[in-house]
């Protein structure tokens, strides 16, 4: 897990800095727009960034130092609409990974994540790399080497910590005592916890976050209804054969009538008019 | 109908990863999703057709109370008014076939094209392709069922174009088709 203690960050960026060495990831070209936050958003080559949130709580300037990353949740919504078998996946750290070789391009999961993470590109990288999602793998590789993620290596203030998940309780504890509150995604139980001096949303957290109602109806509860229905269908219209069954057209019906297409025998007739 | 078969296969590979293997059949995943993109432009274009090149069937005003129509759809002796070219079921099936149709058809074009509605409104587009397949997957077993085996003759309708007379009497009594 990684710890993410709000009231140590001093927005150095050297955390956003060693994620892009890390991954091999390029500067973004960009503009002054007035603050030290840069780049704008995250993008395909951006996995985190610090947000500088500014406002004014009475009469001081307060300047919350927050994060935009992939929380890694236990109960990720990219991993759930990802159509994919393999393109994500859970590791055995809690680290929710997309593998580009076999992501499709679709952007589910875009539209899945509850804090609006992975990110899209269509044209930026060269050849197999564009048309593809992106995201923070909390340095699945690099845990895999027994090393810690590059973010949490390089923090020099202790802001950002790798520790054993089963350590949160503790960590949680000595948060409360300290005026703080813990933010982990309540039911997505992420594997990045934040330790805020605020509310959430002073630091662009969603208040309440959890896999948004349409997607959960999507890919949780309209599986087993839809083998439901099928399986139901076919039941009943096999009820409906034994029992009832076929209405045949029998030797009976070819009665004279009055009607124009009146004729011996079983002549076809067509529907073209 | 060659253009639900292909996207409904198409569409059950990219849905569910229990039913990946048949992205296979059509050539892996992401040529799975060109094959669903542009079939279902195809089915766009031919519901319209369909259902506008028989737009004077399907509005043809008949006299079958509520009870005729579930005894013609579910029973066998129908006692109710003879049938134009199109009876009560059919032409329920039809708008049923319209507006479902086009429901799938705007939904799977924002699925397509993501980025142009707000992001909630996008989330339900998710979910309401997946709900309408499944309202369509229910109104094709009945169809096929009612088309096949519920009502032998009917089949060769749709493969051959013609019926016998004596099917055409019993099921569309007042229906003036050619003789062939």
């Amino acid at each position: 897990m990684i710890v993410v203690d709000t009231s140590k960050c001093t927005a150095c960026r050297g955390c956003q800095t060693a994620c892009k060495q890390w991954n091999n990831l390029s500067a973004v070209r960009t503009v002054n727009r007035g603050g030290y936050e840069n780049p704008p958003d995250l993008g395909y080559n951006t996995y985190m960034k610090i947000r500088f949130n500014e406002m004014e709580a009475g009469g001081e300037v307060r300047w919350l130092f927050g994060q935009d990353r992939c929380m890694h949740c236990t109960d990720a919504g990219c991993e759930k609409v990802c159509p994919v078998p393999g393109a994500i996946t859970y590791d055995s750290n809690g680290a929710v990974v997309i593998n580009q070789n076999l992501c499709t391009g679709c952007k589910y999961c875009v539209f899945g994540c509850p804090f609006e993470i992975p990110r899209y590109d269509s044209a930026n990288k060269e050849g197999f790399g564009k048309d593809k999602a992106y995201k923070c793998t909390m340095c699945a590789d690099r845990q895999g080497m027994g090393m810690a993620p590059a973010c949490t290596k390089t923090c020099p203030t202790g802001a950002l910590t790798y520790s054993d998940k089963a350590g949160l309780p503790a960590v949680a504890a000595k948060a409360k005592k300290a005026g703080m509150t813990v933010y982990d995604g309540d039911a997505l139980s992420t594997n990045v916890v934040f330790l805020l001096e605020d509310n959430p949303t002073a630091y662009g957290l969603p208040a309440n976050p959890a896999i948004p109602t349409p997607i959960y109806l999507w890919r949780t509860v309209m599986k087993p209804v839809g083998v439901a229905a099928f399986v139901l269908g076919v039941l009943a219209t096999i009820a409906h054969f034994v029992t009832v069954g076929p209405k045949e057209v029998e030797e009976g019906d070819d009665a004279p009538s009055s009607s124009p297409c009146q004729g011996g025998g079983d002549s076809d007739v067509s529907s073209s008019h | 109908m060659c253009a639900f078969i292909v996207l409904a296969l198409t569409g059950l590979g990219l849905y569910s990863k229990a039913f990946f293997g048949l992205t296979s059949v059509f050539g892996g995943v992401a040529m799975s999703r060109t094959i669903h993109h542009f079939t279902g432009l195809v089915f766009i274009a031919t519901t319209l057709l369909i259902f506008f090149q028989w737009l004077k069937d399907y509005t043809a005003a008949g006299e079958e109370s509520l009870g005729d129509v579930i005894s013609s759809n579910m029973g066998r002796d129908y006692k109710g008014p003879p049938s134009g070219k199109l009876d009560a079921g059919q032409k329920i099936f039809g708008y049923k076939v319209f507006i479902l149709g086009l429901i799938m058809g705007v939904t799977g074009i924002a699925m397509w094209f993501p980025d142009f509605l707000g992001r909630g409104m996008q989330q339900w587009m998710y979910f309401l392709h997946n709900f309408v397949f499944i309202l369509f997957m229910l109104l094709m077993i009945l169809h096929v069922y009612m088309g096949t085996v519920a009502n032998p003759g009917t089949w060769r309708g749709m493969s051959r174009g013609t019926v016998t007379k004596k099917w055409a009497k019993k099921h569309h009594g007042a229906w003036d088709g050619e003789e062939v």
